[in-house]
Parts: C-alpha cells; structure tokens; sequence
C-alpha cells in the first residue's frame, strides 16, 4: 500500500508553469521532484549520476516550458516522460563508455532498447507515475482504486468496505484508471 | 484503449507487491536547479575542479550541458564591486541595535554531492560581520575561498580563505541586502585572485 499522504496540489500549478510564471519551477519541483527524482534514482548507477539526470530534467522541462500544453495532459506526465528520456539517453552514454573502457559489449540486460520486452525499468517508472497520481487523486477515488486493485476485493466487496453504491465504485474505477493512464501516455513522451 | 488500461492496471497491481518506490530527492538539488535555470553560474562536471576555463556555452544549445560561462569571467581579475549609496542599508534599519545582532543568515547547500555549512551575518554597532561553519568538505590541493555574491551572482566580493574561527569581516559597502549571496568555492593555488567557477557550497541570506 502506497504510504505517501494525499499532499493538495496548489490548483492550476499545470497552466503556471506553462505561461513562465515566476514561482512555477519551484511548484513543480515541490510537487514532481520526487517523481522525476525516483524515476532517475531507479535508472542511473548512482545517486549522484541520478540527481545530475534529474537537475537535467527540470532545467530542460522549464526552457521547454512554452510547448507544455496543459490541455493535452498533465505536468506530472510531461516531466515524467522528460525524466525517462534523459534517463535513457544517460544509459546510453554510460553503456558506451563501459564498452569503450572494456573493449567488450556491455551487458545488454537492462540496457535500453533490449529487443522486444518492456525493461524492469519501464515497469517501475509506470508503477512510480501511478504511485505518484494516486497520492494525488481525490481521496474517496483512490481509496476506491487501492482498495480494488492493490487489496484485490471485487466491486461489490470495495462497494460494502467504502459505504458506496456500486455505481459509484464502477465510476471511481473508470474514471481512476482514466487518469492514471494519461499520466502513463505521456510520461511516454 | 484496453492496452492502456492493462498498463495501469499492472502498474497499479505492482504497487501492492512493490510497495511505494518513491524516493525523495537530496537536499542540494532544488538550488542546483534554481542556479542554471535561472542564472549563468557554473556547475562544472564532476571532478572537474579546475577545468577547462576556455569552455563557452550557450545558455540554448540544444544538448543539455551543465558547463556555463560565468558573467563574472569576464571581468577577469576584477573582484570588489562597491555600492556607495544605500550601503549598510540593513545596518542603517536596525539603529542601535545591540552588538552581534544577527541580520540575516543561511544555510549552505551542497553543489558537489559533499559538504554542509551555515553562514550568519551580525551587526556590531554599525560593522557587519559574517560568521561561517563548514564541514564535510574533501581535502583539496588548493584551498576553499568564502565570498558573497549579487543576486544574479555577477558581482562578486572575496572574503579570503575558509578561516578556522569561521568569522569575516565585512568590507564597507558590502552587506546581505546587495550580496545575498553566500557562496564557497574550491581554488587552485594558481595566483589568480578570480572566482575558480568550482563552487562547492551556497547559501542565500535572508
């Protein structure tokens, strides 16, 4: 069960950061730093190559800031899929360098683009993005989802545990799900 | 969009299994990002302590780089910047106020990944004063500098050498109103008086 509390989001942090204004980078750390920061602490060897990758992605994020658009999908999902593109390219540079210095091929397990399969990376940067979404839904909502899909019950079992029509509970779970994956679509990039 | 939905759905079935993967982020990162979205400060790359001084880049090259060229490099040699009107404008505020009245102060935030401090600025009877501790820092072959800085860290005034009794006298003219900025840095024994651009600590008074 995820342990983050429900932190409130200062309403429209998405379109400030967007139009420049002049706090918003710092509203976007404070609300996604975490995010990008995990998701660059899972694919970097060290921390320290992690916070480099993620001090990358906030500074790109905001000088890109005028081609966010708030309509197409939320801030979250933007800097997420910067962070996992900066931290490709990071892997990338980093598996040529240990190819030079041995003069072998890298490993390739893990290496971006092994053919075929999504890596263990990109399972856990999507369970990272929808952690960090359901931290921030509604609390009825996400209590719905945890209690379905990380507890397991059935509809009517979350219906009876929460107090809820089932209705209700079947519209939590639509729209919940709808939410988490337009953060997952764009933190594809 | 049922592949879509099948991805959320795993990921959110993983979190029950994995639990929350999040992790928060060190002290230092907020003021790393502050300092190259927001100015041309340098942040050289990791053990490049003294490096290339001849590297210029532009704030808008395309491929993300952590290496700027400083204002303050092209002032060369040039250090002290003094403000005559409005000096000790903090001092001035705070009339008769009783000797090491704490003015303003900071804590300093790691650049490099190594090191803590906290810097305090106390006014004696009309004389600044700053007092610095620092700790953390590596050996290094040449010597750590203290100096305060503008804003927009384009000017700058040196305070000399990390002190062992951690206190430094403010020049006249120079206070936490125009030089909010506390910054330590990491100087080859080279001769030149200028900032080395290798920052290792910062802090802004308030």
């Amino acid at each position: 069960m995820p342990a983050a509390a429900a932190l409130p989001e200062r309403a429209g942090i998405d379109e400030r950061f967007a139009a420049g204004d002049d706090d918003a980078l710092r509203e976007a750390f404070e609300a996604h730093g975490r995010l990008v920061y995990s998701i660059c602490h899972r694919g970097m060897p060290s921390p320290e190559e992690a916070e480099d990758v993620a001090q990358q992605v906030f500074v790109a994020a905001w000088k890109a800031r005028s081609r966010f658009d708030p309509a197409a999908g939320s801030l979250r999902g933007w800097l997420a899929g910067i962070a996992r593109h900066k931290v490709l390219d990071a892997q990338r540079v980093h598996y040529r360098r240990l190819e030079v210095a041995s003069a072998e091929p890298a490993d390739e397990r893990g290496a971006p683009g092994a053919a075929g399969s999504r890596s263990a990376f990109d399972a856990v940067a999507d369970r990272m993005v929808v952690a960090a979404a359901l931290a921030r839904l509604e609390p009825e909502r996400r209590a719905v989802l945890e209690s379905a899909f990380l507890d397991g019950l059935t509809h009517p079992e979350v219906a009876l545990r929460h107090d809820l029509p089932l209705g209700t509970v079947k519209s939590h779970i639509r729209r919940g799900l709808d939410a988490l994956r337009k953060d997952l679509e764009a933190s594809d990039g | 969009m049922a592949d879509q939905d099948d991805r959320a759905v795993e990921a959110l079935r993983g979190l029950a299994d994995a639990g929350d993967e999040l992790v928060d982020p060190p002290a230092g990162l907020w003021a790393r990002i502050e300092a190259e979205a927001f100015g041309e400060v340098t942040l050289p790359e990791n053990g490049a302590a003294g490096a290339d001084r001849s590297a210029v880049v532009d704030l808008d090259t395309r491929r993300p780089t952590r290496r700027f060229r400083p204002l303050w490099a092209a002032a060369a040699a040039a250090v002290v910047v003094i403000a005559g009107v409005g000096a000790f404008a903090l001092a001035q505020d705070r009339d008769g106020a009783p000797a090491g009245q704490v003015v303003a102060s900071t804590e300093l935030e790691q650049l490099r990944g190594q090191g803590a401090g906290s810097a305090e600025v106390l006014d004696e009877d009309g004389s600044l004063r700053m007092d610095v501790t620092v700790e953390g820092l590596p050996e290094t072959d040449g010597f750590y500098e203290v100096w305060l800085a503008t804003a927009d860290v384009s000017g700058l005034v040196s305070l000399g050498p990390v002190r062992a009794d951690g206190t430094y006298d403010l020049p006249p003219g120079v206070d936490p109103g125009s030089y909010p900025i506390v910054d330590v840095s990491d100087e080859p024994l080279d001769g030149d008086p200028a900032h080395s651009r290798v920052s290792v600590l910062r802090g802004q008074l308030i």
